[in-house]
């Protein structure tokens, strides 16, 4: 089944464009120290608000600051916020997510009670309140990131295995002797693992239109470092007189979350041959 | 019927359990978050005489304890306190917001299902098509964009490019009651939340609907000869309400709690941004207020989605 | 599909047939601001924007001219003793209160001594600290009442005279009885209410030329003309103010006809706003000011060429002209060039990174292998605290940040939400600030509670302390003579620049936008200038 999977993701169009978008993207964050034509912080301010031209590709930002260089250093940025976010949610999902619906009962209704109580404060305010604790950093972006949607995320896997708990070859290894564990991780898990790759890929995109709603509210990361999400902030105020500011960071954000979607995509068709597409 | 009712029964003695928790453990971070209440009272000129006066005024220096206690019996019989910005009666404060917020996001909500089921339902039933891009497209488009910047390129879009409608606001002064001029108003922001949320019900549509379709016993009656419009809308489509309910509750605490960036683009008097206000400004009751208030709705309407799943499905039981 | 089709019709349709967005025919003011006001009584709000939308709804004793000299208001006439001691202020006959009731010299007397009540929690008491009684009246343990003082500080000589009583002679009192700050509110609707908590709060009842119709929380705030009021109707028919909390939008309803008044836009849009039709752009200086400051009994900023470094080392001019646009001016201490208390003379230190890293290196300093300063193996790093929501004051940081490291110095900014970074000023707690600080028209009351060493728990939270500069405040507060005032605070400021407590950075203008059409604005050269005039504001149409 593996391999027929992955020779379906190799033709599925939608999906591999996605994937090339953000492989693009990572390969930008990554290469960025060594890449980027300027440093992510270095200002002139006699070059501000300059349009795309021969020395700046991308233009210069409010203090001349190289927007193509920050474009990259920012993919560093959201990236690593996206990631982040989304293992530790991915993490504390699946588990919960997999006890729940595989012991189903007590288990269930804690871990789905848990969830409600999670669901029913409004995400923007858990945020708040946690930042102004400790403070605007990347760990406690992704950290506030993951608290917000890790329950979704269980949801999904409980669902998952919910279903697939009722199927022959779990009832098969039950009859066998298998332990809880064994079913658990080696069966129900492993069988969710489409579903969690496919999970993981929309939760990244999520991660960061939250990261960039943080700088809009003045939370995440903080100047000068540069992340999508303030960058289009503080290029907002530019948008009449020098559009550039805001729009590439706007665009990497768009492409990237688009990318992302796409290869969700793919992987979910590729993963359900009765759900695959047109190639 | 017993079931039925020592389960609801059950449910709600854990609503009011987790509406306590987590009321508690909100009060207790609050008070822990550096600066309170007074840097705000007293602006630019503070001085620490105005500070401790603002406070002991407040009541902020008891025990946290005490405090909690004297918020949460006040709260049980429905006095939910004053704004320490403003000395507003926090009841009243959450009442009047509600209902923009509600507006808004239930139109949202409505303008997503209705343009993302019937779009979704076309997608899978012409799977592979040009229905079926068109409705990724419009779907993935909407799910791309932070929602603050799609608002902010709706609002140049139309009201500087094409100066049809208004930038931002509820509506004119004097025209509150003016259901054109209210419209107005609300076309964009409904628009920007709600390409947003189109997304999520139109993908869940489309696939819900394909599992459907693929289903025995929509072979069955295929293969019985039954004609396809029949099928498809008969059996197939209601096994596909589950996840578009599901992904209905999952926008609840959107729904209620606001969609904050949004309304803070739009300048519109929600709940959300009351929210986000308060905590900026270490107003504790109003933030004690809208979280209850928000959980309540947020609890009791789950519930009713879970009722409803059975209901729907009977396999499915009170566990 | 034929639900989408309907709806989207009738979403033209409604979308066509509606009025053109946009307020009234121009006799309505629709003002702009970013946040909400907290409390519209002038005795205990204490915020920018409840100072603001008060401002037409109360009237004070005197207010101010184009040149910031005060002039009559609800006193039509004053005059002071020989000594400088007693202040005797002839009140306007005939003035109302919204509610009709006539306006008395009882209610001078009762909003002063209400000022003074440390019952009542305001920072405005401080500016009364000349009056006779101040200490008695406000102390911590047992204050006494105005009865039982011997010398009076206000007392009601009739119904329409109002005499001062002070302790010293000071040259600020008459500068201080003007709005946004000394407002008069009435005695027959707050004797014997707690001020700090007031339903009057929320429904004010002034003398002002405005009064308040509707209060709309974080929505809009909207004022009518006050027919009655003792210098004629205004020629405005309502003042509406609009919150819109993000500042794109807000520049959007500008140009779109929803808004016809705002300040501050962003600066780099100033210019293509000065060339579209149908807005004109009003520009003043101001008194505040912005700076980069640390405790200055910490080291390394114990010591003089460290700090004199810091100064050569930020490119002010570059500054306000690439970022700033011009619409700042350059400070050299704690007075705008717009005030009388200012000496040209005193200039701030030149851009010279060359000097700051010598005397850096005088004091010590070796750059380290990454090009950071270090002494006795320590680098040199700090971090600068601001407030995370003020735009100017964060693009400002950066910029500071970047010259810093240009000469070694390595400075880590640390952007707070306001709350948080209000307690941590006043506690002393912090390395490094970059503030926009307000200021008074006149010098006396912030440079004395920011500079004078008796005023470390309050707002010379920086820790300074120069017995020198402790004196001349206290000389120029005590004596009424502007000439000798003035003396006074130019050796002050002298004294200051030379001891480089902070980098006094700039004094940004105030900015306006408003529609073309309204005449009558003046923007007067200190904080919110502008709105002392709305009541002469009327629509021309032009």
């Amino acid at each position: 089944m593996r391999d027929g999977a992955l020779a379906r993701l190799l033709g599925h169009r939608r999906g591999l464009i996605g994937a090339g978008a953000v492989a693009v993207m990572l390969a930008a964050g990554v290469l960025a120290p060594v890449a980027a034509p300027y440093s992510y912080s270095s200002q002139s301010l006699t070059q501000r608000l300059r349009p795309p031209g021969r020395a700046h590709w991308l233009g210069t930002d409010g203090f001349g600051r190289d927007v193509l260089s920050r474009v990259m250093w920012g993919s560093r940025v959201s990236l690593q916020i996206g990631f982040a976010a989304t293992a530790l949610s991915l993490v504390v999902g699946t588990v919960l997510g997999g006890a729940a619906g595989y012991f189903g009962r007590g288990t269930d209704q804690a871990v789905m009670r848990a969830a409600d109580a999670f669901l029913s404060v409004p995400a923007l305010f858990l945020v708040l309140v946690v930042v102004a604790l400790f403070g605007a950093s990347l760990l406690n972006t992704a950290l506030v990131i993951a608290l917000v949607t890790w329950a979704p995320a269980a949801r999904v896997v409980r669902a998952e295995c919910l279903a697939l708990r009722a199927r022959d070859f779990v009832q098969a290894a039950r009859a066998l002797g298998a332990g809880h564990a064994r079913i658990l991780g080696r069966h129900l898990l492993l069988n969710a693992v489409p579903v969690i790759i496919v999970q993981a890929s929309l939760m990244l995109g999520q991660a960061i239109l939250i990261e960039s709603g943080l700088s809009y509210l003045g939370l995440g990361a903080q100047p000068p470092l540069p992340s999508w999400g303030n960058m289009v902030v503080e290029g907002r105020q530019f948008l009449a007189s020098a559009w550039w500011v805001a729009a590439f960071p706007g665009l990497a954000i768009f492409v990237t979350v688009l990318g992302f979607n796409l290869f969700g995509d793919g992987l979910r068709d590729a993963f359900d041959p009765a759900l695959r597409g047109a190639a | 019927m017993t079931d039925l009712r020592s389960y609801l029964l059950r449910r709600l003695g854990f609503a009011a359990l987790m509406l306590v928790g987590v009321s508690l453990i909100l009060f207790v971070l609050m008070q822990l978050a550096p600066g309170g209440p007074e840097a705000v009272l007293i602006g630019g000129e503070f001085s620490a005489e105005a500070a401790a006066q603002i406070r002991a005024r407040l009541g902020l220096d008891r025990p946290i304890a005490v405090q909690y206690v004297t918020w949460a019996s006040a709260a049980v019989h429905g006095d939910l306190g004053r704004s320490f910005k403003t000395g507003d009666p926090v009841a009243r404060l959450i009442a009047d917001r509600l209902g923009p917020t509600l507006q808004l996001t239930g139109a949202a909500l409505l303008f997503a299902v209705v343009v993302a089921v019937p779009l979704g339902v076309l997608a899978a039933v012409r799977r592979g098509t040009t229905w079926d891009t068109l409705g990724s497209a419009v779907s993935l488009f909407g799910v791309s964009f932070p929602s603050f910047w799609l608002g902010i390129m709706l609002i140049l879009l139309f009201s500087e490019a094409v100066p049809w409608l208004p930038p931002s606001g509820l509506a004119e002064y004097g025209r509150e009651s003016d259901v054109v001029s209210r419209v107005r108003h609300a076309i964009l922001p409904t628009l920007t939340l709600g390409l947003i949320q189109m997304a999520a019900v139109m993908r869940f549509t489309r696939s819900s609907l394909l599992e459907a379709l693929r289903q025995d016993y929509v072979r069955t009656a295929r293969a019985k000869g039954l004609a396809d419009a029949r099928v498809v809308w008969r059996h197939a489509l209601r096994n596909a309400l589950i996840p578009v309910v599901t992904v209905i509750g999952l926008s609840l605490p959107t729904l209620v709690g606001g969609a904050v960036l949004t309304e803070t683009v739009f300048a519109w008097p929600g709940l959300g941004r009351l929210a986000v206000g308060a905590v900026f400004e270490r107003d504790y009751p109003v933030i004690m207020g809208v979280n209850l208030v928000v959980a309540a709705v947020v609890i009791t309407a789950n519930l009713l989605t879970d009722l409803a799943y059975t209901v729907i499905d009977p396999r499915i039981s009170y566990q | 599909m034929i639900h989408s089709l309907v709806l989207a019709a009738l979403v033209v349709l409604l979308t066509l047939a509606g009025p053109r967005p946009g307020l009234g025919a121009g006799r309505d003011l629709v003002i702009g601001l970013g946040g909400d006001a907290t409390s519209l009584n002038p005795v205990v709000a204490t915020d920018s924007i409840s100072y603001i939308v008060e401002w037409p709804i109360f009237d004070s004793l005197l207010e101010l001219d184009a040149s910031l000299n005060v002039k009559p208001l609800l006193a039509e006439s004053w005059e002071t003793s020989r000594d400088g001691l007693t202040y005797t202020f002839k009140l306007k006959k005939g003035v109302t209160w919204h509610d009709g009731k006539p306006f008395t010299a009882r209610d001078v007397a009762f909003t002063f001594y209400s000022v003074l009540d440390p019952k009542v929690t305001t920072p405005h008491r401080a500016y009364f600290d000349a009056l006779a009684g101040f200490p008695e009246l406000t102390a911590k343990e047992n204050p006494k009442k105005p009865e039982e003082l011997s010398v009076r500080p206000i007392e009601v000589v009739d119904d329409h005279t109002v005499r001062f009583r002070l302790r010293y002679p000071s040259g600020s009192f008459l500068a201080v009885l003007v709005n946004p700050r000394a407002g008069i509110v009435p005695e027959h609707l707050l004797k014997g209410q707690d001020l700090n908590t007031a339903e009057f709060n929320r429904k004010p009842v002034g003398t002002g030329p405005f009064k308040l119709v509707e209060w709309r929380r974080a929505e809009r705030v909207v004022l009518e003309a006050n027919d009655k009021y003792h210098g004629g109707r205004p020629a405005l028919n309502r003042v509406i103010f609009r919150i819109i909390p993000d500042a794109v939008v807000l520049l959007q309803e500008l140009r779109s006809g929803g808004v016809d008044l705002m300040e501050n836009p962003p600066l780099t849009e100033v210019a293509r706003l000065k060339q579209t039709a149908g807005l004109r752009v009003l520009t003043a200086d101001n008194t505040s000011y912005t700076y980069l400051g640390w405790r200055q009994d910490v080291a390394p900023f114990t010591d003089l060429r460290v700090r004199r470094a810091l100064n050569h080392a930020v490119d002010v001019p570059s500054m306000i002209k690439e970022v700033l646009q011009g619409y700042a001016a350059p400070a050299a201490g704690q007075f705008p060039p717009s005030s009388w208390a200012y000496d040209p003379s005193v200039k701030p230190y030149p851009y010279d990174p060359a000097r700051a890293k010598t005397l850096l290196a005088e004091a010590g300093f070796k750059p380290g292998a990454d090009g950071i300063l270090t002494r006795d193996g320590k680098p040199f790093t700090f971090t600068i605290r601001h407030d995370v929501a003020n735009q100017t004051v964060k693009d400002t940081a950066v910029i500071v940040q970047e010259y810093l490291k240009r000469v070694g110095v390595d400075a880590r900014l640390e952007p707070l939400d306001w709350p948080t970074f209000v307690k941590k000023l006043f506690a002393s707690e912090f390395e490094g600030i970059v503030v926009n600080w307000t200021n008074h028209h006149d010098p006396d009351p912030f440079a004395y509670t920011i500079w004078h060493s008796s005023q470390w728990k309050g707002r010379n939270f920086a820790h300074y302390k120069n017995p020198r500069v402790d004196e001349l405040l206290e000389s120029a507060r005590r004596t009424a003579v502007v000439a000798e005032r003035k003396k006074f605070y130019g050796e002050f400021s002298k004294v200051l620049m030379e001891d480089a407590p902070y980098v006094f950075l700039y004094f940004p203008q105030q900015v306006y936008v408003t529609r073309q059409g309204y005449e009558g604005f003046v923007a007067l050269p200190t904080f919110g200038g502008i709105y002392q005039s709305l009541k002469a504001v009327r629509w021309t149409g032009k």
